[in-house]
């Protein structure tokens, strides 16, 4: 019996050393782009969107599928050049829209990353923020750029994020091409 | 080798499968709680043909089956002279409107006179929808009869593509003839000297 005692201490140090190794690696949860913990995320291409929370604010009680805020719903990035005779673009979306319920929406903010904030909205004791495209009535302006390769202009990469009275935050990636400017 | 070692191997040897086992369980729920999505599938399959000018053309995916995306509505092409007298006219529809479901929707594109002038990206949505007042593409109005039409001016040709998560394409090909732009003559007062 004695000769098993040593045996048996060594298997068990090595096996609690590897739940503890697992332990640590569990607690480096998968971080968002924006350096939080990331609660829900979605690939397609170019586009992602992602759920986030920041560190020190507990995700045990959260569900993946049905956190408190939710994806941010941004249809229809559209590049529209106006005038052909003009290097002007306008960056537009039919709608951008995000439900925290039960929480409050604190902010929802747009970033045109090459050339920085474009829309800051701020939430008044509301559990949800809707912005259509008519609150920007021409879009944002921005350079069409030269003909490249693929026959368009300029592509212009997007962020944009809202954020809940929890301090949940949830984001949406993505880019959006113009039509080129040809003199 | 010692009867001890052995026993200790083997003992070692159970605990780290059952381990290995536990933390490759542990780590697909853990993937499957976050929801870590790529949802990626493309497959060419059709090559719409643009159609003539003078006659709007849908070209619809896979004729005879039923494909994912539909025909693109572009309801009432318009060709508008807000101003009576300038070369300036704007083109628009009341809506442009696709839809892809299951599948996503990838761009919307608008081409005028076969240059590109708008795009419109999908974000992980099945239909897109393009009320009127989202954009107007100014055009030359051009002379009376330019177009053909001894009442009108130019003809502008338009081509509207959409693509689908399944590479799956729509395309409208069509015209629209503007008002003609007519100087406004400024007759001046016959003097007598």
């Amino acid at each position: 019996m004695r000769k098993l005692l040593l045996p048996f201490a060594l298997a068990l140090l090595l096996v609690f050393s590897a739940f503890g190794a697992l332990y640590v690696a569990r607690g480096q949860s998968p971080r968002g782009l924006d350096g939080g913990t990331v609660i829900n995320s979605e690939t397609l291409g170019d586009n992602t969107r992602q759920i986030t929370a920041p560190d020190g604010v507990s995700t045990d009680q959260l569900d993946p599928n049905q956190p408190n805020i939710g994806f941010i719903d941004s249809p229809t990035a559209s590049c529209v050049q106006p005038n052909s005779a003009k290097n002007e673009c306008f960056i537009n979306w039919y709608y951008l829209s995000v439900d925290a319920t039960p929480n409050y929406m604190i902010t929802m903010t747009v970033k045109l990353n090459d050339i920085g904030y474009v829309a800051r909205y701020s939430g008044f004791f509301q559990t949800s923020m809707y912005a259509p495209h008519s609150m920007v009535p021409q879009g944002y302006a921005v350079p069409c750029g030269p003909l490249h390769a693929d026959g368009w202009g300029n592509t212009y990469a997007y962020t944009v994020r809202a954020r809940d009275s929890a301090n949940l935050g949830s984001a949406n990636y993505g880019s959006v091409t113009c039509p080129a400017y040809t003199p | 080798m010692s009867s001890t070692l052995k026993i200790s191997l083997i003992i070692l040897a159970v605990l780290a499968s059952l381990g290995l086992v536990w933390g490759v369980v542990w780590a697909a729920q853990e993937m499957e709680v976050f929801g870590i999505n790529q949802r990626v599938s493309f497959q060419d399959i059709q090559q719409t043909q643009p159609g003539t000018a003078s006659e709007p053309q849908q070209a619809a995916p896979l004729a005879g089956e039923a494909p994912d995306i539909s025909f693109i509505q572009s309801i009432d092409a318009a060709c508008t002279q807000p101003e009576v007298g300038s070369n300036t006219c704007f083109i628009n529809w009341t809506y442009l409107y696709v839809q892809a479901a299951p599948n996503y929707i990838i761009t919307m594109t608008v081409e005028i006179d076969s240059k590109k002038r708008a795009s419109f990206s999908g974000f992980f949505q099945q239909s897109m929808y393009i009320p009127a007042e989202m954009f107007s593409l100014q055009v030359s109005c051009g002379a009376l009869g330019s177009g053909g039409n001894a009442n009108l001016g130019m003809q502008h040709t338009y081509a509207i593509r959409a693509r689908d998560t399944a590479n799956l394409k729509s395309a409208n090909y069509g015209s629209v003839t503007c008002p003609a732009y007519i100087p406004k003559h400024v007759y001046l007062p016959v003097l007598r000297r």
